[in-house]
């Protein structure tokens, strides 16, 4: 059984965000599984601002709609900047199981930073202004993968986690760059090119 | 105008100091003050700007996911390039001149993302045809009697509208006296500068002013629409005041931009009507123009707060309709008169970029001449409130820009680059919105809109 991730009708980023995260996750059996015996509907909403995502799960299918559902089971509070903050979730008595079950669907985990290097230039290497050769180095592996073809590669330097985020498109390349915690060795035309490939991945409008 | 006659110009004025003025997309006057040897010596090819002043948002944060092949990849220098044609006296200020200006690459070549290049180019191509346009805008905003870093303190919200009751009533001789004092100033100065005017009068917002202007060629028109913004801001500067144009400063009605626009032959006479009535070119025209209005409504409407103005019956259009003296409907038509024909194009906000606005306009009109486009069944009946088969435009700044990712006659005539460059820029806009934390649900205008709009646009 494959799991369906749908979205509400001109949804703003938020969902689209979780929408990309989930069907990145789903992609593993296991995660199919999880999601195939649920029935709950669970709210995400922000600490800091009025940013919230519903999730419907029914039927081995995931509605994501924007806000707060009444009828939600569970509500998970947390901060989407800085998903290791602490959370506080509440219904959690009343719904133990599906608690349970939708702690374990936040914390699926994403694919190592190699096979997201592989799917995310399968996805964006004929998007406009992505480089025709990236090399991405993972600096506690000291591994390197290259991708394309040409005589000067754009470089993409960065810790084994930072790279799966943002190869999994759930973080900005940009931001990452200019917040240091990404090295970049390249020009500015390929580094919006690559943000913006990015940027489709996360809304989903690259799937792969 | 040549070196010398430039010269003579700034010795007769006696002027030694040029501000230079250029639109961005986001309608943000931006330039510099020039001394006299600097604009004189770089008149071919104009004086240096960085490239980010053409790719840069409202806040003015650069533009850095997407990219324009203006752009060097490097990050550098474009020009800002006079129109000599457009410089002006201050008449405030005895020694400073003002002049608009296109971006140009540091050769001089154009730049097709320029608001006023792209205008430019739509009115050669029209012209091209045999045909003039004359066109006019009916400039709305907001006026109050909190100075601008009050207001700011205030988060400009609690603000003291221009007016004489706390009724949302128009054309109202003691709502008028009370905005008279800021008017009149403005009035002097626009005289002043030579710029001409027509009208204006209290609208129907707490505080609402529209200002006419008469009609004139395309980039006149935008021009003076500009240099009027900017006007009114330092009137408002000077006098304690504040003033804004953006959409939906407070509950009630909204501020437009309603676009006038009207084609003639090279005889002057009118091409929308002859003798024996409307033309079989309006007919096309008006079909090319509501063909593409989906698409455009993402520059005609291209904030945030753009689209909390579109409700039925505040005065917006909300369908894809036209009707002879209907001002429900989204163009407005008027061809029971010879001299006066034209359209009123009714759907731009306030906070539009004029040359952007009346590119997409006239391309729309391009693409109904070009394929023959016929338009839809006129409206007869009040176009507020139909029932759902009569389709909406687009209702937020992403779906208007999806509409128009999928205009094939916008992106052939306006050119694909821009057209990509445009929604690259509104999704960033969205963008930027939501991920502040704004409440998408609120009703209302946010913190988020009045800090980004309320004095930049």
């Amino acid at each position: 059984m494959t799991v369906e991730v749908v979205t509400e009708e001109d949804a703003p980023p938020l969902v689209r965000v979780f929408a990309n995260r989930f069907r990145l996750s789903l992609q593993r059996p296991q995660s199919q599984d999880l999601v195939s015996s649920l029935e709950t509907v669970f709210s995400l909403k922000s600490t800091k601002n009025a940013q919230a995502v519903t999730i419907t799960v029914s039927k081995g299918k995931l509605e994501l709609t924007h806000g707060v559902a009444p009828n939600s089971d569970i509500v998970v509070s947390m901060d989407f900047d800085n998903p290791k903050a602490s959370t506080h979730m509440s219904g959690q008595w009343r719904h133990p199981f599906a608690a349970y079950r939708v702690g374990k669907l936040l914390s699926l985990p994403l694919p190592n930073w190699a096979d997201s290097a592989k799917r995310f230039w399968a996805m964006t290497c004929n998007e406009p202004n992505v480089p025709a050769k990236v090399t991405i180095t993972c600096t506690d592996e000291d591994r390197s993968l290259s991708f394309g073809e040409g005589e000067t590669a754009t470089e993409i330097i960065g810790r084994s986690a930072v790279l799966e985020d943002v190869l999994a498109g759930n973080t900005l390349m940009l931001h990452l760059v200019i917040g240091g915690k990404l090295r970049y060795r390249g020009t500015m035309e390929h580094l919006a090119g690559l943000s913006q490939a990015g940027q489709k991945i996360m809304l989903g409008e690259l799937h792969g | 105008m040549d070196e010398p006659t430039i010269n003579d110009w700034l010795d007769r004025h006696h002027v030694e100091r040029i501000r230079t003025h250029a639109t961005t997309l986001d309608s943000i006057d931006i330039g510099k003050y020039v001394n006299r040897p600097k604009f004189v010596g770089t008149l071919q090819n104009g004086h240096s700007i960085s490239d980010m002043a053409l790719a840069m948002d409202v806040s003015g944060s650069p533009h850095l996911t997407f990219w324009h092949d203006f752009r060097t990849a490097h990050l550098g220098d474009i020009h800002l390039k006079p129109d000599l044609d457009t410089l002006i006296w201050d008449g405030i200020d005895p020694n400073l001149g003002h002049c608009i200006c296109e971006f140009v690459t540091t050769s001089g070549e154009e730049i097709s993302l320029c608001p006023r290049t792209l205008l430019r180019r739509m009115t050669n191509e029209i012209a091209t045809l045999g045909y003039e346009v004359k066109a006019t805008f009916e400039l709305e905003f907001f006026l109050y009697n909190n100075s601008f870093d009050s207001a700011r303190r205030r988060g400009y919200r609690d603000l003291e509208p221009v007016t004489a009751t706390t009724m949302q009533s128009i054309y109202h001789a003691r709502n008028a006296y009370r905005a008279k004092p800021f008017m009149d100033e403005v009035i002097k100065r626009l005289e002043w500068q030579r710029l001409e005017w027509e009208s204006w009068n209290d609208e129907g917002g707490l505080g609402q002013i529209e200002l006419n202007f008469p009609p004139a060629d395309p980039v006149t028109a935008a021009d003076r629409l500009c240099r009027v913004r900017q006007l009114m801001y330092e009137v408002a500067v000077d006098l304690d005041m504040s003033v804004t144009f953006m959409a939906h400063p407070s509950p009630g009605y909204s501020s437009g931009l309603h676009i006038h626009h009207s084609l003639v032959d090279t005889d002057c006479n009118p091409a929308f009507v002859d003798d024996n009535g409307r033309t079989p070119l309006l007919l096309n025209w008006i079909g090319g123009v509501l063909e593409t209005i989906r698409g455009s409504t993402s520059v005609l409407c291209p904030t945030i707060n753009s689209y909390r103005r579109l409700s039925e019956f505040s005065a917006p259009p909300v369908t894809q309709t036209w009707g002879e003296e209907n001002k429900s409907a989204a163009l407005r038509v008027i061809s029971h008169t010879k001299n006066a024909a034209r359209i009123e194009h009714r759907l731009a906000a306030s906070d539009a970029n004029p040359y952007l606005a009346l590119a997409f306009i006239l391309a729309g009109g391009l693409a109904g001449l070009k394929h023959e486009l016929e338009p839809p069944e006129e409206l007869n009946i009040l176009g507020w409130g139909l029932p759902d088969d009569y389709e909406r435009l687009p209702r937020t700044i992403l779906k208007a820009a999806e509409a128009l990712d999928m205009d094939d006659y916008l992106k052939e005539i306006i050119g694909e680059d821009v057209v990509e460059y445009w929604i690259n820029s509104r999704k960033w806009e969205w963008l930027s919105f939501h991920t502040s934390g704004a409440d998408p649900d609120s009703s209302h205008t946010t913190d988020w809109e009045y800090e980004r709009y309320f004095e930049l646009i």
